[in-house]
């Protein structure tokens, strides 16, 4: 390596403040842990083998499985409609939605990416407002959408501090794609009702952490195809995909999940 | 550069050659050994908590970001390009880790960075000399939690690490011709900061 070619040296070596740099770098107060037993402990109660791809994939071999037949279900039909290519390093899917994870691609930034509803795109109706409410503690919404494509969205203005968008649609809308950078979070996990609901089972969710690029790669429909999305709680209850966006992270988007007596009654059809 | 081969780096790693290079271990942590993957996590732990540190602006939380990080490297390690080397992308992965916690506010920003509380032994024996020392070594602490973290990294990344021009780029998620312009913005930033220290 040819030290002079690059700043911080000159023909004497490395200058006196990269010199201090380097020596404060060295010595800074880092915890003093051996990580190689927690991280196998964890690799081993998740049950995975190196190369899984599925992040925090908290969920057994039959979840997996069926988490597969989405993803190549969705892959086919993605590899015909996007231009995404060679680029694709890895997928996930639930309900009408890809999830592609590409190599290359910068994180998103949060102050960039808002609730999206389908709001300004061609087709979107304002409906009434339902008598109730999907998620009691937000009170009712201000306002309800439809859109051809996102389905059915519910809107609450600045309740928790950001705009909070519920959206519901059929599993088998067309597929929506949503591009995460490689390093960026994605977790499967288990969205619960509370006790008492009507169906107290559990339902099969993934959190997104980052703000994302969403693609609606419709042909026929003129939308605007690209927007950035910020952090979403997807999940699927019966044959409706749900979709929560502006809860102010993953824990407060589970709880307002957790509220939702019935997805399946929230979609235009519902 | 063949993964694992420690020639470039830095005095800590010379001379102590890796026996089984990092290719090995991750092609062999991908067939399902984990022991291999133990292997990784332990040659590269060190490294991880450093960058976790830097990036995070304080130490505190480092351990559980490189943790993290690393179980994350584990599930994608089928997709890591043999052919690159593999501490850029581990570097990238716990950059983003740390950003991740950041943002989803589970990552306390009122920690500062510090230096630890040992003797230097590369410390001179003139006490002139070693308070002068010490005295621009606090300076440095002082203007590095000023520093944006970008600025942090890409100057420990260059500096510390010394990874090469694509290296940066590969562990910063950038083009290699911004590297250059990034390093000498970081390094203009770091010496205003150290005037004002």
């Amino acid at each position: 390596m040819n030290q002079q070619q690059h700043p911080g040296w000159g023909a004497n070596g490395m200058d006196p403040v990269a010199a201090t740099f380097v020596a404060v770098i060295d010595r800074l107060d880092l915890p003093d842990v051996n990580l190689v037993d927690d991280v196998l402990e964890r690799l081993v109660e998740f049950g995975v083998q190196a190369g899984d791809g599925g992040r925090h994939n908290r969920f057994g071999w039959g979840l997996r499985l069926a988490a597969v037949v989405v993803v190549l279900v969705a892959t086919l039909t993605v590899l015909v409609m996007s231009p995404v290519g060679e680029a694709v390093a890895d997928w996930l899917g639930i309900g009408a939605t890809g999830i592609v994870i590409e190599e290359g691609r910068e994180t998103g930034s949060r102050d960039e990416s808002s609730p999206s509803t389908g709001e300004g795109h061609l087709g979107r109706l304002v409906v009434p407002r339902p008598a109730g409410t999907p998620i009691p503690s937000l009170g009712p919404p201000d306002a309800v959408h439809d859109h051809p494509f996102r389905g059915r969205s519910y809107l609450w203005q600045h309740v928790v501090g950001r705009r909070v968008v519920l959206s519901a649609r059929p599993t088998d809308s067309p597929l929506s794609l949503k591009s995460l950078a490689a390093a960026d979070d994605v977790e499967f996990l288990n969205v619960d009702r509370q006790p008492g609901a009507a169906s107290e089972r559990t339902m099969v969710g993934v959190w997104i952490d980052a703000p994302h690029q969403l693609s609606l790669p419709v042909e026929g429909l003129d939308l605007d195809l690209t927007l950035v999305a910020g952090p979403v709680l997807i999940w699927v209850d019966g044959k409706v995909e749900l979709r929560l966006e502006g809860a102010n992270d993953r824990q407060q988007a589970l709880a307002l999940a957790a509220e939702i007596v019935d997805g399946t009654s929230l979609t235009p059809g519902g | 550069m063949e993964p694992g081969d420690a020639g470039r780096r830095r005095k800590r790693h010379m001379g102590i050659p890796h026996e089984v290079s990092d290719r090995e271990l991750i092609v062999a942590a991908v067939e399902g050994d984990r022991a291999s993957f133990g292997r990784l996590i332990a040659r590269y732990q060190g490294d991880a908590l450093r960058i976790a540190a830097v990036a995070l602006g304080s130490a505190d939380g480092a351990d559980d970001v490189a943790q993290e990080a690393f179980v994350k490297i584990h599930r994608a390690l089928s997709r890591f390009d043999l052919t690159a080397p593999f501490r850029p992308w581990l570097y990238r992965i716990v950059v983003n880790t740390a950003r991740s916690r950041q943002r989803t506010g589970r990552q306390q920003n009122n920690l500062r960075l510090r230096m630890a509380a040992t003797i230097d032994p590369h410390a001179g024996d003139d006490p002139a000399d070693r308070a002068v020392e010490l005295d621009q070594r606090q300076s440095m602490v002082e203007a590095l939690n000023r520093l944006r973290p970008d600025d942090r990294l890409i100057l420990t990344y260059r500096w510390f690490e010394q990874l090469s021009q694509g290296e940066i780029a590969n562990a910063l998620g950038c083009r290699p011709g911004t590297v250059k312009s990034r390093l000498n913005r970081a390094m203009h930033r770091l010496r205003s900061e150290m005037r004002e220290s």
